[in-house]
């Protein structure tokens, strides 16, 4: 048994390419306005584990449909004869330039491939086509017509009546706005035209709908490590101890600012990928925060000791030189001494960071300042960065690999997918959000980013349904 | 000699995963999905669910050949540095019992600074440890612990690793190094690694030192005679430090009674400082050999509150440790992706190679002349079935050529070639002031059956007779407009590209507003 083959064939110019393009979900095929730009059969075998399912022709379109089938019928004698006929026809013409197209596009289907002719729809049907629908009943070959919609018009009736006097399955499959049920549903479709290829598509639809669910599951992973990284985000740096802090604020901020939303640019990229969409171009209004809400300072100690930490220094060394005293009076001083030590350790540590961190050795600054920005305290912000994620995905997602105008992430649409979370989930997702900080250890943060994969999957798979 | 790589511990494949992560950043995902998935095709069964056998799999058939040993050295390199601080809290611990079990025969052995050194301090140290070890989730609770939790970090002996792994050769340094920085950034591919396999370095440094102490205390004891005594400046009666020395040897005191002092001994050994180390009580033979009566409570102690809670620290070290490691191996970040590529079937669909774009076929040249028209009446070629009338047809050439039917043909489509045939010998023989006009379907290709037709037309015309083809589009009413400039460009790029200066298409969509 050969495994299944189709040929896309049709007029030139009808979106075959742009058939192919979607059903092996490859960006790289060319789509051109320009009628002709398919000289030669493509083959784009689909494979699972190396194991071939089928086989995907596109083809040039019919440049002499008419005197094809007209050489064709004069050699007719019976009806059982065409399909020898239209064999006759490629084997005498291979060689010659009379009919490079039609030898070309008929070759696979003498050798068993199956049919997918394919209009335009959005243009009125007209007798001109006749001719090759008849070449393509000639071959004998289980057949399948695709309305596709290349326009705006509408001439969708007109065609079914015409095609449904040659093909038994017409369908109608728009090649750009197919997402990825239509496709597997047409490949789905493709298994009835013949009994022994039911089995091989079979299986490529359940591979491809585990597929589906993979990449799913690596998007969510991308945009859980996305969220995880922003909020953990910081961004440091030492200044001297009479330098002004101020004037640092914005410049420190757009820089932080810069590094959150190439990380988000990086997810996006990083999504792109994974549904094999690795030639597109994106506009998107990046996000906005307001930096006074980033910034702090706070001093230091050449050690990495802060003043809070140096405080509880002091506070423990007081409390355990007064512990002492206490276990010496055996508790007669009502633990006096500790609390008393404790006391006067924070005091000393409160009244001397400042001193410390003026003094110098050996010409070396002990101390100084460091402004921090960040994380981002707003608790709304990784609701927006989530929203936005989940509205990229999903036009990503339910993108057709024909489609090549720029994706416009529309920033209005995405904000909305970020409200329409429910309550309930609202509370998972905040309570794993607070969780990823900047002091966080990675344990927690790696068990953090499995438990938001797993919900952003759930999200995910909502939004694409929506969508 | 190295252990083979299947065999090596979690630790070794830990580090041998990083690396080998690493090395896998710059290489296409394609081929790594490909390699991946064929190592996770050949995964026994029972590995499928065992996220971590699966990642061991992985190692095994990947791992860079030229360099195996990169995890076992970091392993060794960690024994060394424990081995090293084990070593130096043996020689302190030693130190340590040395100077409190001192005896020169002018003072006894100060029980109280036993006590102080080998108890007091060593509970102490344990509770400090318990503070420095409570999860992250619990201290965020409790404002200051994370504070006082980072400070105790400092004070851990097993912070001397890493400046004790400078001692080793670069390659095993650096390799350590690495597993020991990972602190609690994010960005951590070692998650708590570092954190516990400090701790445990701290863990056998205190237990070296509790074994150092108790095994100079038992030399002390069995190779010198010492005398205890108890001393110290605060007013403590016997009868008081007798019940703290009872609460002391709690644990012990119901199955080793010897570890547990009597009042009188108490009593009977307490000095003061003014004395000269002379006991306050007077003493009999058989009191003075009860001085070495101190020593199986203090060994007791020692054990008790210092070896023993060591020996629990030390493997609870260890296994969090452990723990730390699994986790850290099957958390790395990449290492999902690894699971990922190794689970999933791979899928090509594309085709091989890249298409290349053929150039266009048609060198694109204006008319060699402008193109006048010969007459006001043309003859009009519908092609391929274009479904308009002849008032139709008058008002399309209005508006472009300025010149009415007086003869309509058709042609292509649903014709035969012998009417096509038919019309061609018609129109060679029209007066060569007529105008030949083609009408074709601007929404449709230029098919070569089409420039077949124009060039047989040729052929039984002279060469200077002018041919114009004239796209037309319909709306929904069938009724003729303008066609869009991107078909008229198309159609334009055709008939040119025939290359015939006396053949041209009837609209100029620069000149024509509404195209």
């Amino acid at each position: 048994m050969s495994d299944p083959v189709f040929a896309v064939v049709g007029h030139p110019n009808k979106g075959k390419s742009s058939i192919v393009a979607t059903l092996a979900q490859d960006d790289s095929v060319i789509i051109s306005a320009e009628p002709g730009t398919t000289t030669r059969c493509r083959r784009f075998p689909m494979k699972v584990d190396d194991q071939l399912l089928y086989t995907l022709v596109d083809t040039p379109g019919f440049q002499r449909a008419r005197a094809a089938l007209a050489w064709m019928k004069a050699r007719e004698r019976s009806a059982a004869d065409r399909p020898d006929i239209v064999h006759s026809f490629v084997d005498e013409h291979r060689n010659s330039n009379t009919f490079p197209d039609e030898c070309e596009l008929l070759s696979p289907l003498i050798q068993g491939a199956g049919i997918l002719y394919v209009v335009d729809g959005s243009r009125p049907y007209g007798d001109e086509y006749e001719a090759e629908m008849e070449i393509l009943r000639w071959t004998g070959q289980p057949s399948m017509a695709l309305i596709n919609l290349v326009g705006d018009g509408n001439h969708v009736e007109q065609w079914t009546a015409a095609l449904g006097q040659f093909f038994k399955v017409v369908r109608v499959f728009n090649a750009v706005t197919a997402e990825f049920y239509k496709r597997i549903d047409l490949l789905t479709a493709f298994g009835q035209l013949k009994q022994e290829w039911r089995k091989p598509l079979t299986q490529a639809v359940a591979s491809l709908e585990h597929d589906r669910e993979r990449r799913r599951g690596r998007s969510a992973r991308e945009i859980a490590e996305m969220l995880a990284d922003m909020l953990a985000s910081v961004f440091t740096q030492r200044l001297s101890t009479n330098e002004d802090p101020d004037p640092h604020q914005s410049k420190l901020s757009q820089r932080y600012l810069d590094g959150l939303r190439e990380r988000e640019r990086a997810c996006r990229r990083a999504v792109e990928r994974i549904y094999d969409h690795r030639r597109l171009k994106r506009s998107e209004q990046e996000f906005d925060l307001v930096a006074t809400d980033l910034f702090s300072k706070q001093s230091w100690l050449l050690w990495g000791l802060t003043r809070r930490q140096l405080i509880t220094a002091g506070a423990i060394g007081g409390a355990l030189a007064g512990g002492g005293i206490d276990l010496a009076l055996g508790g007669a001083s009502l633990m006096l001494g500790t609390a008393i030590g404790g006391a006067v350790g924070t005091a000393s540590a409160l009244f001397s960071f400042d001193r410390m961190i003026e003094a110098k050795v050996l010409g070396l600054p002990l101390g100084g300042q460091e402004v921090r920005v960040g994380p981002v305290s707003n608790t709304n912000f990784p609701y927006v960065v989530l929203g936005r994620a989940l509205y990229h995905h999903a036009l990503i997602a339910g993108r057709s690999h024909a489609l090549r105008a720029e994706l416009t992430v529309d920033s209005a649409a995405a904000n909305k997918s970020a409200a329409a979370l429910s309550v309930d989930l609202r509370k998972k997702l905040q309570r794993i959000f607070s969780t990823l900080k900047p002091e966080a250890d990675a344990e927690t943060v790696a068990d953090a980013c499995d438990e938001l994969t797993a919900l952003v999957t759930l999200l995910l798979k909502e939004s694409e349904r929506n969508n | 000699m190295a252990r083979q790589p299947d065999e090596q511990s979690t630790f070794a494949d830990l580090v041998d995963l990083k690396i080998q992560l690493e090395l896998d950043r710059t290489r296409d995902p394609d081929e790594l999905h490909r390699r991946d998935r064929k190592i996770g095709r050949e995964l026994s069964a029972q590995c499928l669910s065992d996220r971590r056998a699966q990642l061991r799999q992985w190692l095994r058939h990947s791992r860079d050949p030229e360099h195996p040993q990169h995890g076992a050295r970091a392993v060794l390199a960690y024994r060394v540095t424990a081995l090293i601080l084990a070593g130096v809290g043996l020689i302190i611990g030693c130190v340590c019992a040395g100077a409190a079990f001192y005896y020169d025969g002018s003072q006894p052995v100060n029980v109280v600074t036993v006590l102080a050194l080998f108890v007091a301090l060593q509970l102490l140290l344990l509770a400090l440890l318990g503070l420095a070890t409570i999860p992250s989730r619990l201290a965020r609770g409790v404002p200051g612990l994370r504070t006082v939790q980072q400070m105790l970090t400092l004070l851990s002996p097993g912070r001397l690793m890493p400046w004790i792994v400078r001692i080793l050769p670069q390659s095993y340094r650096e390799l350590l190094q690495q597993v020991l920085a990972s602190g609690t950034r994010l960005s951590s591919v070692y998650g708590n690694v570092g954190k516990w396999g400090v701790l445990l370095g701290s863990q056998v440094f205190a237990l070296a030192f509790n074994l150092g102490a108790l095994a100079t205390c038992l030399y002390l004891v069995v190779f010198s005679d010492l005398a205890f005594g108890w001393s110290t400046t605060l007013q403590t009666s016997a009868d008081g430090f007798h019940s703290l020395v009872l609460t002391i040897a709690a644990p012990w005191s119901q199955w080793f009674n010897e570890g547990v002092p009597s009042l009188e001994l108490v009593t009977a050994t307490r000095y003061f400082r003014i004395d000269a180390g002379e006991f306050a009580s007077s003493m009999n033979e058989h009191d003075a050999a009860a001085l070495g009566g101190w020593w199986p409570f203090l060994v007791a102690a020692m054990i008790c509150y210092g070896l023993l809670p060591r020996i629990v620290t030390t493997l609870l070290s260890a296994g969090r440790l452990r723990a730390s490691i699994h986790h850290a191996f099957t958390h790395m970040p990449g290492a999902a992706r690894i699971l990922d590529r190794m689970n999933s079937e791979i899928i090509e669909m594309s085709a091989n190679g890249s298409e290349v774009q053929q150039p266009s076929s048609q060198t694109v040249s204006p008319p060699s002349a402008t193109i006048t028209l010969a007459s006001d009446k043309s003859w009009v070629v519908r092609w391929a079935g274009i479904k308009l009338d002849t008032d139709a047809i008058n008002a399309h050439l209005a508006r472009y050529l300025q010149t009415t039917t007086v003869q309509l043909l058709d042609a292509g489509g649903s014709q035969s070639l012998e009417d096509d045939a038919r019309v061609i010998e018609q129109l060679a023989q029209t007066p060569s002031e007529t105008q030949l006009v083609l009408l074709v379907k601007s929404w449709e290709p230029p098919l070569m059956e089409l420039v077949d037709f124009l060039k047989a037309l040729r052929q039984a015309l002279p060469k200077d007779r002018a041919i114009i083809v004239l796209p037309v589009a319909l709306d929904q009413a069938a009724a003729p407009i303008a066609p869009s400039p991107s078909d008229v460009q198309m159609w334009g790029r055709k008939i040119r590209g025939i290359g015939d200066p006396w053949l041209d298409i009837g609209i100029n969509h620069q000149a024509d507003p509404d195209v």
